[in-house]
């Protein structure tokens, strides 16, 4: 029988291999929408480590799909494929899906060397070093774990490696609606190894508004498109604080948080010179929710910026909403949370149950295809996105171990 | 410009291109500069109808640049004619007051009239980016009685024209990931956080400084504050790192360099804690106010001639701060503004002029010439 020694072992040795693995991977720059040379390339990697590895061509009609999110430039979806690899179990076992996102957002405004990653004391710098490339790093160490064990799987052990996450999960979309079925869904993102069994819905938001522009000496017949930009602001803000209020008690681990349902205004552009009023203004963001559906949110958020702002802004503002994810909440007591969590502990991985305040694609698996799922991984939320974005090398090498003996526990294993 | 010159060429017993010297960047009052285009090859023009010595002189200013056009303006630089008004930009903004002095040049020649003291026009670069054209013009010196600078004023005589302080403030936050909002510091809020101390600062000091003057008192807010351009983040899902804030702070009677070092202050002081030593704040062009006595004989010689072509015209104060406190406060030359078209238009969408209303102007300024220049037959 293989022990989790064994597996630590194994996992420990592979740690260079790794280490070469996710530099390779973090340098490719695959900002939303240019994947490609990265899919081709994480295929290469898993092909001889799979039973089976295909690329799986996303198509171009996705855009019709009800639940695309949107499209952030023109490129083709023909050269940028997500990746499927499985090792595949006897049929006696339990199955998994592993997911886990290549597509990564772009550097930070001063951010050191985002693409040309560098290890300093066994932490690896650059961007998508947690968020999510440290995580795809875990699975092709525990194919190579497998592999290495030699051990016959009873349940399949099914990876999706996806495009486009970052900008609203068009790649794990794309995986779902070819089908898949599995027992269970561990969608990886950094959460310093906690099993978030709750994740966020959001909507994220384009909001324009027009004013009327014209010189800063005739106040009295100009509509700044700002100040009706900040009125709409504090409309959202407002929405969202009484929506926190009456949400937040739904779910014990949202409620461990102040604010798990963030509203970020993340872009915010307008004016055309600094004597003129705004004729225009932008503003882009996300809107976290918790139990409310999202067809609600997208509603009530438009009905109020034309019910409760001034009398202009009611027919001068454009609302669109881009990507839409609803929450996805999973019982912590099902047998795969506790499996997982039973590992965490056995390899001494400090580990606790709770909610995620981001939105991942986890709600596609669990909510579309009917699969119970979760998030774990390792790495910290808080690097992500960051011009600091980093993970610890040996982290990756235990949440390894760990996947290693959730497979071993949960799908079943024969050694061969 | 050359245009410019080439028209007024033989209209004026002077007329010549004055070239910006490069080394006005350098000048204390130079305001900032837009882009990196030199100033060679865009000179100011100035035109002279030369008085008999008898006379008094007067100084006429005017703009030919203007701000872009804005993405919906239908005519910007294909002007059309519509029911008697012209639409495009810089119709009122500044160029048919252009327009307005060269038809007295040419009406001057017609008539076969010359001035008793000299009428001296100063055609400027750069007065919307902060007046470096008029800067220019002035450092080289110039003498005359009064000025009259031309702008969209309704034909109103404004005797008290606000100052303003165009300010670019920087706010640095702290991004994180959007899941983790108790330690994300937005920029977006920290330029929010600004506006509001700017707007209250703007609040004490227009209630302290508006009846400084009668003329002030007339309008609900003569020193308005505009936030014309905010720009924050790089990304929905991330908490902006940086937002830029540009606008113009208007003042009545407080120095320019009092309103500067108080704006900084107080977002220093009155601000949240990072916010006080997260920010960067410039200043792109500063002017005082101007303001002149509205009894002064010039001003009742334009209140006549005014009165006299039966254009509707008062005594008023200027709303947008212009190029008039280099003649008054620098030159020490009274100064007041006036002019056709409607400020409301400038800078607007469908900014326009009632032709008519520019020929009535010419005639109003030919009169006053004659008024407190005089004439002679040349």
């Amino acid at each position: 029988m293989v022990s989790q020694e064994k597996i630590l072992q194994v996992c420990d040795d592979l740690l260079v291999d790794t280490a070469i693995f996710l530099m390779r991977l973090v340098q490719f720059e695959s900002i939303s929408s240019h994947e490609g040379p990265a899919m081709d390339w994480i295929y290469e990697q898993f092909k001889d480590i799979s039973d089976e590895c295909e690329k799986i061509d996303v198509s171009e009609d996705i855009v019709k799909d009800p639940d695309y999110a949107f499209r952030i430039d023109n490129r083709p979806y023909k050269g940028r494929p997500n990746v499927r690899a499985v090792l595949k179990g006897d049929g006696t076992g339990k199955s998994t899906i592993f997911n886990a996102h290549v597509d990564v957002v772009p550097p930070s405004k001063g951010q050191n060397r985002p693409f040309d990653p560098y290890v300093d004391e066994g932490i690896l710098y650059g961007r998508g070093a947690c968020d999510d490339k440290g995580q795809v790093a875990i699975l092709w160490t525990l194919f190579k774990a497998l592999k290495k064990l030699g051990v016959r799987l009873k349940g399949d052990v099914i990876l999706h490696l996806v495009i486009e996450e970052e900008t609203g999960g068009n790649g794990t979309l794309a995986m779902i609606r070819s089908g898949e079925k599995a027992d269970c869904c561990i969608n990886l993102e950094p959460c310093s190894n906690n099993i978030l069994t709750s994740v966020r819905g959001a909507v994220w938001f384009t909001s324009t508004f027009y004013g009327r522009a014209g010189h800063s000496g005739s106040s009295e017949t100009t509509v700044s498109a700002l100040d009706m930009a900040i009125e709409a602001i504090n409309i959202i803000k407002e929405y969202h604080d009484e929506l926190l209020g009456k949400t937040i008690n739904d779910d014990p681990f949202f409620s461990r948080y102040t604010n798990p349902m963030p509203v970020t205004f993340g872009q915010n552009e307008g004016g055309d010179w600094p004597a003129m009023a705004p004729q225009k203004q932008v503003f882009k963001g996300v809107f976290g929710f918790l139990t409310t559906p999202k067809e609600e949110v997208m509603s009530e958020l438009e009905k109020r910026i034309k019910t409760r702002g001034p009398a202009w802004l009611r027919d001068n503002f454009e609302i669109s909403f881009q990507y839409r994810h609803d929450t996805s909440i999973n019982n912590p007591e099902l047998p795969f949370v506790k499996t997982l969590a039973n590992c965490y502990k056995a390899m001494g991985v400090k580990s606790e149950i709770g909610a995620m305040p981001a939105s991942t694609d986890l709600w596609f698996y669990t909510n579309i295809l009917g699969i119970p799922g979760l998030v774990t991984g390792c790495g910290n939320l808080m690097d992500a996105h960051t011009s600091k974005e980093q993970v610890i090398l040996k982290d990756i090498i235990i949440s390894a171990a760990v996947l290693t003996l959730f497979v071993k526990e949960w799908c079943g294993i024969e050694a061969a | 410009m050359k245009w410019i010159y080439e028209q007024f060429h033989d209209l004026a017993d002077v007329c010549e291109l004055v070239p910006v010297p490069e080394d006005i960047v350098h000048d204390p009052c130079f305001a900032f500069r837009v882009n990196d285009t030199p100033y060679k090859e865009r000179p100011n023009v100035r035109v002279v109808l030369k008085g008999a010595g008898a006379g008094k002189s007067v100084i006429f200013n005017a703009h030919a640049d203007v701000v872009a056009a804005l993405e919906n303006q239908e005519c910007s630089f294909e002007p059309k004619i519509k029911d008697g008004r012209m639409y495009g930009r810089g119709t009122c903004d500044d160029k048919a007051q252009i327009a307005v002095l060269w038809s007295i040049c040419k009406a001057f020649k017609k008539l076969g009239i010359k001035p008793n003291g000299n009428v001296i026009l100063h055609f400027v670069i750069e007065e919307v980016t902060g007046g470096n054209g008029t800067l220019a013009m002035m450092r080289r010196g110039e003498k005359a009685d009064c000025s009259i600078i031309l702008g969209p004023c309704s034909n109103n005589i404004c005797t008290s024209v606000k100052g303003a302080v165009c300010f670019c403030g920087t706010f640095y936050g702290n991004s994180k990931n959007n899941g983790y909002p108790q330690v994300t510091v937005s920029a977006l809020k920290l330029a929010e956080e600004a506006m509001r101390i700017i707007e209250e600062y703007h609040d004490e000091l227009l209630a302290e400084t508006i009846n400084d003057n009668p003329l002030f008192a007339r309008h609900r807010d003569p020193m308005p504050v505009t936030f014309g351009q905010l720009t924050a983040g790089d990304w929905e899902s991330s908490v902006p790192q940086k937002a830029v804030l540009k606008g113009v702070f208007g003042l009545l009677t407080t120095p320019k360099e009092q309103a500067m070092k108080e704006i900084k202050e107080r977002i220093k002081t009155r601000g949240s804690e990072w916010l006080s030593t997260n920010f960067d704040m410039m200043y792109r062009y500063c002017h005082d106010a101007s303001i002149i006595d509205p009894g002064l004989p010039f001003v009742q010689a334009l209140t006549d001639s005014y009165r006299l072509m039966n254009v509707q015209s008062k005594t008023d104060v200027m709303t947008a701060s212009t190029d008039a406190w280099f003649y008054t406060n620098v030159l020490g030359i009274p100064g007041l503004m006036t002019g056709c078209g409607d400020l409301c238009n400038a800078y607007s969408c469908c900014e326009n002029v009632a032709l008519e209303g520019l020929t009535m102007e010419s005639a109003v300024l030919t009169q006053f010439i004659k008024e407190w220049c005089g004439i002679r037959e040349s």
